[in-house]
């Protein structure tokens, strides 16, 4: 892949529009939750999926155009329904780059700014393959995970359901806690694992509480039942769907690393959404503290679970009390959650001064998506403009060919030239062609802003390039 | 595997069939499940599925046997990486038939320390040879354990 086709990729609408968006969502979200000390972790966690849905949304707007022929000749459709095969000078190649034949177009779109937006990915280019993949992924994942309930969770992390006589204390207290949550009483698992760890899988009747060897070892039964506590009020929570969710919303912009840092960001919101609740069911409050304490200290004598597994794990997993550091945590710092437990209760008092801030912030963010999206289509255009057109003059005919559809405009044209072998196409981001008899397709030239009238060009299809992409070989 | 392995069978049991004469029947049929099984070394959970094949069992029952054949040296371990996390897992540390001849030679050496002469003759009786066989025998014994006490 040469530099040329790398830069069309990156200006096609939905990759920068997303990147954009999500971005700067991103940012602005972050800076409005850290200042916004009113605002509950709960409305935090649901502000984090905002970024997340940005290029979601965007390719609603610029869903790949699917009229492309992977292999042979491209099919044009003419005003009487016909379709035109062979044409020889535009490849397939050449669609791939960016050149999208919109048969369905029953209009010519304004060349504004509008025009930019509507312009599509073709379905074969990187970015609409990336697209696809990323929403077929997203779609499977979100699917399995709501069909499959815990049971693939069940058997990829090798969790053991608990007999009626292993641990009954923690069965009776966790049945307990769940009455005082009122909640269905969720089943109780095991795993091998030696690291001290805690987690819930499915939703609903299937959900399972599950404990790792190693921090039923560690914990005292005041420390595991605080423990058993954080995890239900992630069942009270329903995060299993919030979890869902973001992990769909990841998996779509599976190409883009901020979204799994965003992701992280709303994932922490829960976990201390979490821990709140813990403490407001446990008998001694403390104990959570203890348990998160003694669970980070027994964590630094044992190696470290790889990046992969994590990643699969943390996949299937609604919560896991597992401390991880770093950007990419799903977990907060442990000083963090500690000051969280001591000071559980979010300051409801909206002072003028946060409103104000936030309201600012709020400000920033429309107007930063604004004014970046004004800069991306302007370097659009001037990328554009950069790539030219050459057709020949001999394949130059001003005659015929529904110029009396035009609207006159001086700065219009209405070119009709004979593609065999004698245009040279290069112009990645804007649909060209369309129209025409076997051998001549009808090329709409116009300036931004001037109008054709599109019912009376006797052309069902044509598409716009701007005059500046045109040029003549002398 | 190896052989020299000094396995903890200080509980005999006079009432056991085969390795439950020196071993709980959950240890028993937990080392017999080992030493059948092809998979080497094998987790807890492997095991605990195996048996439950065929008996009702809880799983953390399973994990603290296995954590006690460890301690009586029938059990080797190591922590093991894996999808599950971090697990121990276990293997024989010893044959079966090595264990076997391990565990009746430190029963009978205890009976030999204790009682002496009173096992060789036992053991004598026991055999199939005729009345004068057996009194060379007995004698030859004895005089072997006096040496052996010297």
């Amino acid at each position: 892949m040469n530099f040329e086709s790398i830069l069309t990729q990156i200006f096609q609408p939905y990759f920068y529009y997303s990147i954009t968006f999500l971005v700067l969502s991103f940012v602005c979200i972050k800076a409005i939750t850290h200042y916004s000390s009113f605002m509950g972790q709960r409305k935090k966690s649901l502000l984090s999926l905002i970024p997340l849905a940005a290029p979601l949304i965007v390719m609603l707007f610029f869903w790949p155009s699917t009229n492309i022929q992977t292999t042979g000749p491209i099919l044009i459709k003419t005003a009487a329904g016909q379709i035109n095969t062979n044409i020889s000078g535009i490849t397939t190649a050449h669609a791939i780059s960016g050149f999208a034949i919109n048969s369905a177009m029953p209009s010519l779109p304004p060349p504004n700014f509008l025009n930019a937006l509507v312009q599509v990915p073709s379905i074969l280019s990187i970015t609409g393959i990336l697209c696809l993949i990323g929403l077929a992924a997203g779609g499977f994942f979100a699917l399995t995970m709501l069909a499959a309930d815990d049971r693939v969770a069940r058997k990829i992390l090798h969790v053991i359901s608990l007999s009626p006589s292993e641990h009954q204390w923690l069965q009776i207290k966790v049945a307990e806690l769940s009455s005082k949550l009122a909640i269905i009483t969720p089943k109780i698992g095991v795993v091998e694992d030696l690291r001290p760890n805690a987690f819930t899988i499915g939703y609903g009747e299937n959900t399972t509480i599950v404990f790792s060897i190693g921090l039923l070892n560690i914990l005292d039964h005041e420390e595991i039942s605080a423990v058993a506590a954080h995890e239900l009020g992630h069942v009270k929570h329903h995060d299993f769907f919030y979890k869902t969710l973001a992990s769909t919303l990841t998996i779509i912009s599976f190409f883009n690393p901020l979204a799994y840092i965003a992701s992280s960001m709303g994932q922490r919101e829960r976990e201390m959404f979490a821990d709140e609740r813990a403490i407001e069911l446990s008998e001694k409050p403390s104990a959570f503290g203890n348990a998160l304490a003694k669970i980070c200290k027994a964590l630094e004598s044992l190696p470290k679970e790889s990046i992969l597994a994590s990643f699969s794990s943390n996949l299937l997993v609604s919560s896991s009390v597992l401390h991880r550091i770093g950007i990419l945590s799903t977990h907060p710092r442990l000083d963090m959650r500690l000051r969280n437990i001591d000071n559980p209760k979010p300051r409801s008092n909206l002072n003028r001064r946060n409103f104000i801030l936030v309201c600012f912030l709020s400000l920033i963010l429309v107007c930063s998506v604004i004014a970046v999206s004004f800069v991306m289509v302007n370097i659009q255009t001037s990328y554009t403009a950069s790539q030219q057109i050459i057709v020949p003059p001999a394949a130059f005919k001003t005659a015929g060919y529904g110029l009396a559809g035009l609207s006159g405009n001086e700065s219009s044209y209405l070119l009709a030239a004979n593609w065999s072998g004698s245009v040279i196409i290069n112009s990645p981001i804007y649909p060209v062609i369309s129209g025409g008899n076997n051998n001549t397709i009808v090329m709409v030239v116009h300036n931004e802003g001037t109008s054709v009238n599109s019912q009376a060009n006797p052309f069902n299809n044509f598409f716009v390039v701007p005059p500046q992409n045109v040029s003549f070989v002398p | 595997m190896t052989g020299d392995k000094k396995p903890d069978v200080s509980q005999y049991n006079i009432d056991g069939k085969a390795l439950e004469a020196f071993l709980g029947p959950l240890e028993s049929n937990i080392m017999e499940a080992i030493w059948a099984s092809k998979k080497t070394p094998i987790t807890v959970r492997e095991i605990y599925e195996a048996l439950k094949k065929t008996k009702s069992i809880a799983y953390t029952t399973v994990m603290s046997t296995m954590d006690r054949l460890f301690e009586k040296n029938l059990l080797d371990r190591k922590i093991e990486k894996g999808r599950g996390g971090l697990y121990y897992v276990y293997w024989p540390a010893l044959e079966k038939q090595n264990f076997q001849k391990n565990a009746v030679r430190e029963v009978l050496s205890s009976l030999i320390d204790n009682f002496g002469e009173v096992v060789a003759n036992c053991l004598v009786d026991e055999t199939c040879l005729n009345e004068e066989e057996r009194k060379a025998l007995k004698e030859q014994l004895n005089k072997n354990m006096t040496k052996k006490k010297e």
